[in-house]
């Protein structure tokens, strides 16, 4: 494959190139593994609907099952697309896959993103043809268990043209164990196209995570992303970076509850570079025990009649942890209108007390405020992943108090 | 049957004691008023009754249903079925009004019927999908308050100010959204109010004035109600001052 050697070069020149935020980490401690034990997904079932994944695939239009390196499935119900692993991809697409890789996300970004397209192996590709609209989801499942692994997938997402697609990806570290997950994303949105991207991360104490995510939203497309992130990992860092043409429109929101020690610095970055783009931009921070989080909104307004808005929301459930907020605007043109909001704070005990009134426990009170507080615009989601996703935070906001 | 008394209660706030001397009672199927001028002590005493760990009692018990409460933590007083409307509800974003209804009919029994005609009642349709309190008006408030407190299906009540800045018509509504809660196991009530229209609506037995932290006089509803709107607190206080006075032996006596 030598259309890949250039590639391949360039990222060997970043193999040490720290991340631009977050903490640095030597990749080289960790190498991909093989599952050492066998692996019966049905028993995981409960584990897995955590992060979005129905093991019975009831209503699922595909699954793509990943476990440490090996894939273990990859099936699409729908003719009008295609669903397979990365290397399958590139064994069909040859050369022409080029147009869908790293061209949204730069190989050479850093040591996490070298690193995936050096030693990393697997990732979905997942291309919905011109005009097809699929409401239900396919779900995408990533899973880590063995101890010092990698696991850097490439996945690859386009909708073409008038499309729609509906995508959860859950990702887990099934044991208290160190890993590091560095997964690259891309995703193309066609013109007048359509992806919700539901993404839900459930690792552990010792978990770097370092996802690289990049998305095109031609003319007209629309593109939702949802990331959702809790319990316990050791650092987090993640910056996906969203470009918008004329008239498409973004939502982007990432809900972190963290506990332990854990370290995130996460957002987005949206560039408005045609007319009439628009994006929000959302963060709902919860912190508890020591943890740390960072949360970034970033907005470039480039051309004309662009519209951009940053809700940054914190709330800290200890003493000992940290929130910061960190929006920021970037107007390089006259027509823009760029606005953000920002609030950090804790539980209001006059709620809490009103909420016992009304026959709740002090947890189960605490409970349904969290619910609140992480609660996001889904009114873009079909009904069932707007469910899922409700559900998952209802989860969340039981566990985290 | 006495289903609360409140004896000689002082109640505390941080270092301030904001009642400093309460004594009454409320027998069971009874509804009582209470009145009071601002900053007096109502909601002080409505927050100590159901068991605010803010408010501190220092001095006095209280009695429900023939228990000594005074040192029972509010969950258990809740879970005893005795509760409060609050005079200021907080704004819940992000939980819909149709969510937490839910929630709480389902963990009371409330039936989807009794629910649904509570809704009915009092005309909160349109607010279901829409979260608690935010961005609603005062009335709807009044109104939601009511509502959530109803599906608790509470034997005690203290509502605290359940008519103020509420429209004559929403009035009614509040009225009967009571004598629904009535329906459905609600023994006894105080009503804290300024205005007494609810009285109206519903069948209050007596009345109580409280002022500057101290319960000064008591009697029947219609008399205290009267009183109160000719001559205002401060006849009261200047007739009633340094004890608890029963008005229906101070007008027999007097006439
Ligand atoms: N949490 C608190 N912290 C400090 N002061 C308080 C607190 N709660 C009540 N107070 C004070 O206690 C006094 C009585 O207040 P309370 O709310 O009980 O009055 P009220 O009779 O209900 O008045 P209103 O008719 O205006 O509602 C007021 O001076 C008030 O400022
Ligand atoms: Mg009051």
């Amino acid at each position: 494959m030598s259309w890949r050697n250039g590639i391949r070069e360039r990222a060997k020149k970043a193999l040490d190139k720290p991340p631009k935020y977050g903490i640095d980490v030597d990749v080289t401690n960790f190498i991909p593994k093989k599952i050492s034990i066998n692996v019966n997904l049905s028993e995981y079932s409960n584990e897995l609907s955590l992060v979005g994944i129905d093991v019975s695939e009831k209503e699922r239009m595909g699954s793509f099952y990943q476990f440490e390196s090996q894939i273990i499935k990859a099936i699409a119900k729908h003719p009008g697309v295609e669903l397979m692993s990365l290397e399958d991809a590139i064994d069909e697409y040859g050369k022409d896959i080029l147009e869908w890789f790293w061209n949204a996300v730069p190989v050479d970004q850093d040591k996490f993103t070298a690193i995936a397209e050096l030693k990393g192996k697997g990732g979905y590709f997942i291309r919905v043809k011109k005009g097809v609209k699929l409401k239900i989801p396919i779900q995408a499942c990533l899973l880590m268990r063995e101890h010092g692994s990698l696991q850097a997938p490439h996945n690859i997402i386009i909708a073409e043209e008038g499309s729609e697609v509906n995508v959860i990806t859950g990702c887990m570290m099934m044991r208290e164990t160190i890993g590091l997950h560095a997964g690259v994303t891309e995703i193309y949105i066609d013109r007048k196209a359509r992806v919700n991207y539901v993404m839900i991360h459930k690792w552990s104490r010792a978990m770097y995570v370092y996802p690289r995510t990049g998305v095109i939203v031609k003319e007209g497309g629309e593109y939702v992303s949802h990331y959702i992130a809790f319990t316990a990992l050791k650092a987090l860092q993640a910056l996906p970076k969203v470009v918008l043409y004329d008239a498409a429109h973004a939502y982007l929101s990432s809900i972190l509850a963290l506990e332990g020690d854990a370290k995130a610095d996460t957002g987005y970055v949206a560039y408005l570079q045609g007319n009439n783009a628009s994006v929000q931009i959302v963060s709902r921070s919860i912190t508890k025990d020591n943890a740390e989080i960072i949360a970034r909104g970033k907005i470039i307004g480039k051309t004309n009649d662009v519209k951009g808005h940053i809700d940054c929301q914190g709330l800290l459930l200890s003493t000992k942890s940290r929130i910061v907020a960190v929006p920021q605007l970037i107007a390089e043109s006259q027509d823009v209108s760029l606005t953000h909001e920002a609030a950090i704070g804790k539980l209001g005990e006059e709620k809490i007390i009103w909420l016992m009134a009304r026959g709740f426990s002090r947890e189960e009170a605490e409970s349904i405020l969290i619910r609140g507080f992480m609660s996001v615009d889904i009114t873009g989601l079909p009904k069932n992943l707007a469910m899922l996703l409700k559900g998952v935070l209802k989860m969340i906001a039981k566990s985290v108090v | 049957m006495h289903l609360l008394i409140c004896k000689d209660l002082k109640v505390s706030v941080g270092t301030k004691i904001v009642v400093k001397d309460a004594t009454f009672y409320v027998n069971e199927n009874e509804l009582v008023l209470l009145y009071g001028p601002n900053a007096s002590g109502k909601t002080s005493l409505a927050m100590a009754i159901l068991g605010h760990p803010k408010y501190k009692i220092v001095n006095g018990r209280i009695i429900f249903d023939g228990r000594d409460i005074t040192n029972m933590s509010m969950e258990k007083r809740v879970k005893l079925g005795l509760t409060a409307t609050f005079q200021f509800s907080p704004d819940l974003r992000g939980i819909t009004l149709e969510e937490l209804a839910f929630e709480i009919a389902s963990r009371y029994g409330m039936s989807q019927d009794q629910m649904f005609k509570l809704i009915e009642l009092l005309k909160l349709h349109e607010l279901l999908k829409r979260d608690v309190n935010v961005g609603f008006s005062g009335g709807e408030r009044k109104r939601v308050e009511l509502f959530l407190t109803a599906l608790q299906k509470p034997r005690f009540v203290i509502f605290d100010e359940p008519d103020s800045g509420v429209d004559p018509e929403s009035l009614a509504l509040i009225g009967r959204a009571i004598s629904e809660m009535v329906k459905n196991g609600l023994k006894g009530g105080l009503i804290i109010t300024h205005v007494g229209y609810l009285a109206k609506y519903i069948n209050a037995t007596r009345a109580y004035v409280m002022i500057d932290g101290t319960m000064i006089c008591h009697g029947d509803a219609d008399l205290i109600s009267n009183h109160i709107f000719r001559y205002g607190f401060k006849m009261c206080i200047k007739r009633f001052k340094g004890e608890i006075y029963e008005l229906e032996e101070w007008n027999k006596r007097k006439s």
